[in-house]
C-alpha cells in the first residue's frame, strides 16, 4: 500500500507543492532579514524619517525561516495532508475503499506514514535552503545549531501536518481538519510564553528560536515526549474503529 | 437483515442465501432497496438488526456498484494492483501481473492497460469496476446495474462474462433491465419495497401460475371457444390477436383433448411462457393492490 500512497504524492503533485511552500520559506526569509534594512529604507514614508534596524545576524536569518515555515507553510502542508489522508467527498471512491478494507488501519496507516514523510522532505528542503543561505549571507554561524534546531521545528511540522491528517481521517472532513488543527496551533503560538504551553504541547517544537541562544535540548524532551502521546493517542482513536458496519460472521463460527 | 433510516424502513427482515456456483438475478423497482441491501451486505451501510455469515468474513464477497470511480492518477493495471493491496488478496490467482493483465482481457480493457483511469469513459470505468471486483476472487461477486453505462455491443459482451463469471463463482447480478437478468441469471430474489418477495429459481418466478398456451385459429374462434367452454376449460381471446386464443397451460392435457377433436381449426400452439418483465409487472401490480386494499 505504501507505493500507492507515494504515487499519490507524486502524480497528483502533493509532493510539489508542499516542496515548493518550504522552498520559498527557505529562499525568502533569510534573503528577508538579511536585506531588511535596505528593504525598510525603500517603502519608508519620507526622508525625514529614518528607520534604524540593528544589523541581523545568522540566528535572524533562521528565525525568519522558523516564523514563516511554521505560518504559510504550515498550512499548505495540513491542507494537502488532510486531504491526501481522507477518503475523499467522492462517495464512489470511498466505497472502493470501504468495500475492500478489512482493517481501518490497513488503509490509513500507509497515508499517515507517507504524508509524514513527504512533509519530512518538504520541511529538510525548506530548512537546507536556509541553511545554505544563513552560511552564505551572514558571517560567524553556528552550524551544528542551526541543524539542530531545523531538526526540531521539522519533527514540530510534521507532527502538526499529522495531526490534520488524522483529524480529516476521523471527520473525512479535509478543509475542517486542516483549518482547524491550523487555528488551534496558530492560538496556542500567541501564548508559546506560558509556561504550561512551551512545556507541554508540540507548539514549542514548531517554533524553537530559544535554541538559537543556547537553551539546553532537554527544554525540548517534554514538548517532544506531548507530541509523541498526542499522536500515539489520536492514532490509536482514528484507526481501530471498525472499517464495515454490518457484522461479517465466518460460517464455522456460527 | 434489517436496515432503517430514522423511521423510514428501508429494509424489513431480508433474508437471503447465496451459494453454489451460479447467477442470481437481484429485481426490483427504483426504490425498492437493492442498492441499500447489497451495501448493508458489504456492511457500508449499517443495519439495524441482522448480520451475515459467510465462509471466509468479509473477504469472501467483492463488489462493483453501478458507476464505479478510482484514483485518477493511477493507470488501469495498477488500480487491480491496488485493488488487490486494499483487500490484502496477496494469494488470490490474479495478484500476479500476468493474472492481472488476464483479468483486463477478460473485460476488454488489455488495450488500455497502461493508460491512466481518469480519462475513461463511464462505460470503461464499469468495466474496470467488474475486473476490480474479480480479481479479488471472491465466492461472492456482487454487480449493482453492472450494464447500465454500456452500449449495446458492451452490454452483450459483460452479459457473456457474468455467465462466464457465474461458472466460477456466485454472482449476484441487480439490474432494472429484466432482459439482461432473464438472459443470464439461473435464480432470482425479487425486491418490493424493502422485503424479499421471491427467492428461488428464475425458472420457477416465470412459470408460475399464469403461463398460457397460445392457440392461433385458423377457422371460426367461436366454435372453439365454444368446445372450450364446455370442457370447463376458462379460455379467452387475445384482445391483439383476435384469431388467437389463450387458455391456462396449467390445464395443458384437457386442452390438447379439445384440439384433437378440432385439427382442423389449428394454426399453430405456442407455450406463451410468461417473460421475466411481464411476471415481475404482474407480482408487483398484486402487491401494490393488495397494500391499496388494506
Amino acid at each position: 500500500m505504501i507505493h500507492f500512497e507515494a504515487r499519490r504524492w507524486t502524480r497528483s503533485r502533493r509532493l510539489v507543492i508542499v516542496c515548493a511552500a518550504f522552498a520559498f520559506a527557505g529562499m525568502s526569509a533569510p534573503l528577508v532579514a538579511a536585506y531588511a534594512e535596505q528593504i525598510l529604507g525603500a517603502v519608508q514614508p519620507s526622508s525625514n524619517v529614518s528607520i534604524l534596524v540593528e544589523d541581523p545576524t545568522w540566528r535572524d536569518g533562521i528565525a525568519s525561516y522558523l516564523q514563516n515555515a511554521a505560518q504559510l507553510s504550515l498550512l499548505v502542508a495540513c491542507y494537502v495532508v488532510a486531504w491526501a489522508c481522507a477518503l475523499g467527498s467522492d462517495e464512489r471512491l470511498q466505497i472502493f475503499y470501504r468495500s475492500r478494507a478489512t482493517q481501518r488501519w490497513h488503509l490509513f496507516l500507509p497515508r499517515l506514514i507517507m504524508s509524514g514523510l513527504c512533509v519530512c522532505v518538504a520541511a529538510s528542503l525548506g530548512g537546507l535552503l536556509a541553511f545554505y543561505e544563513v552560511m552564505v549571507l551572514f558571517d560567524g554561524n553556528d552550524p551544528a545549531r542551526m541543524l539542530l534546531v531545523l531538526t526540531v521545528q521539522s519533527t514540530g511540522l510534521v507532527t502538526v501536518a499529522l495531526l490534520a491528517g488524522l483529524g480529516a481521517v476521523l471527520t473525512n472532513a479535509p478543509v475542517v481538519s486542516a483549518l482547524t488543527t491550523y487555528f488551534v496551533v496558530f492560538f496556542l503560538d500567541l501564548f508559546r510564553d506560558v509556561s504550561i504551553v512551551s512545556d507541554w504541547t508540540p507548539i514549542a517544537l514548531l517554533r524553537p528560536e530559544p535554541l538559537l541562544e543556547q537553551s539546553p535540548m532537554s527544554d525540548y524532551l517534554r514538548p517532544g515526549l506531548a507530541a509523541l502521546a498526542l499522536l500515539a493517542v489520536t492514532t490509536s482513536i482514528a484507526l481501530t474503529r471498525p472499517v464495515r458496519a454490518t457484522p461479517h460472521v465466518n460460517r464455522s463460527d456460527r | 437483515m434489517s436496515v432503517t433510516f430514522g423511521d423510514f424502513v428501508a429494509i424489513r427482515g431480508a433474508s437471503v442465501c447465496l451459494s453454489g456456483h451460479q447467477v442470481t438475478g437481484l429485481a426490483g423497482v427504483n426504490g425498492a432497496g437493492k442498492t441499500t441491501l447489497i451495501h448493508a451486505l458489504m456492511g457500508l451501510t449499517p443495519p439495524s438488526a441482522g448480520r451475515v455469515y459467510s465462509s471466509n468474513g468479509l473477504r469472501s464477497v467483492a463488489y462493483c456498484p453501478d458507476t464505479p470511480a478510482f484514483e485518477p492518477w493511477l493507470d488501469a493495471s495498477e488500480v487491480l494492483e491496488q485493488s488487490l493491496a486494499v483487500a490484502r488478496s496477496d494469494r488470490s490467482v490474479h495478484s500476479s501481473h500476468e493474472g492481472r493483465a488476464m483479468v483486463l482481457k477478460r473485460v476488454g480493457l488489455a488495450e488500455v492497460g497502461r493508460r491512466r483511469v481518469g480519462g475513461f469513459s463511464r462505460g470503461m470505468k464499469q468495466r474496470l469496476g467488474i475486473a476490480a471486483a474479480v480479481v479479488l476472487d471472491p465466492e461472492i461477486l456482487i454487480l449493482d446495474e453492472p450494464t447500465s453505462a454500456l452500449d449495446p455491443l458492451g452490454r452483450e459482451d459483460v452479459l457473456g462474462l457474468i455467465s462466464e463469471l457465474g461458472r466460477a463463482m456466485h454472482v449476484v447480478f441487480s439490474s432494472h433491465l429484466l432482459d439482461d437478468i432473464e438472459k443470464v441469471a439461473n435464480s432470482l430474489i425479487v425486491l418490493d419495497r424493502g422485503e424479499v418477495v421471491f427467492t428461488g429459481l428464475l425458472s420457477d418466478f416465470v412459470n408460475a401460475p399464469a403461463a398460457q398456451l397460445a392457440i392461433t385459429v385458423g377457422g371460426d374462434v367461436r366454435l372453439l371457444l365454444a368446445a372450450f367452454e364446455a370442457r370447463g376449460i376458462g379460455c379467452s381471446v387475445d384482445p391483439g390477436a383476435p384469431g388467437t386464443l389463450c387458455v391456462p397451460e396449467s390445464l395443458r392435457h384437457r386442452v390438447f383433448e379439445v384440439l384433437a377433436a378440432h385439427p382442423d381449426q389449428i394454426r399453430s400452439v405456442e407455450s406463451s411462457q410468461e417473460s421475466l418483465q411481464s411476471a415481475f409487472v404482474r407480482l408487483i401490480r398484486a402487491r401494490a393492490a393488495d397494500g391499496d386494499d388494506t
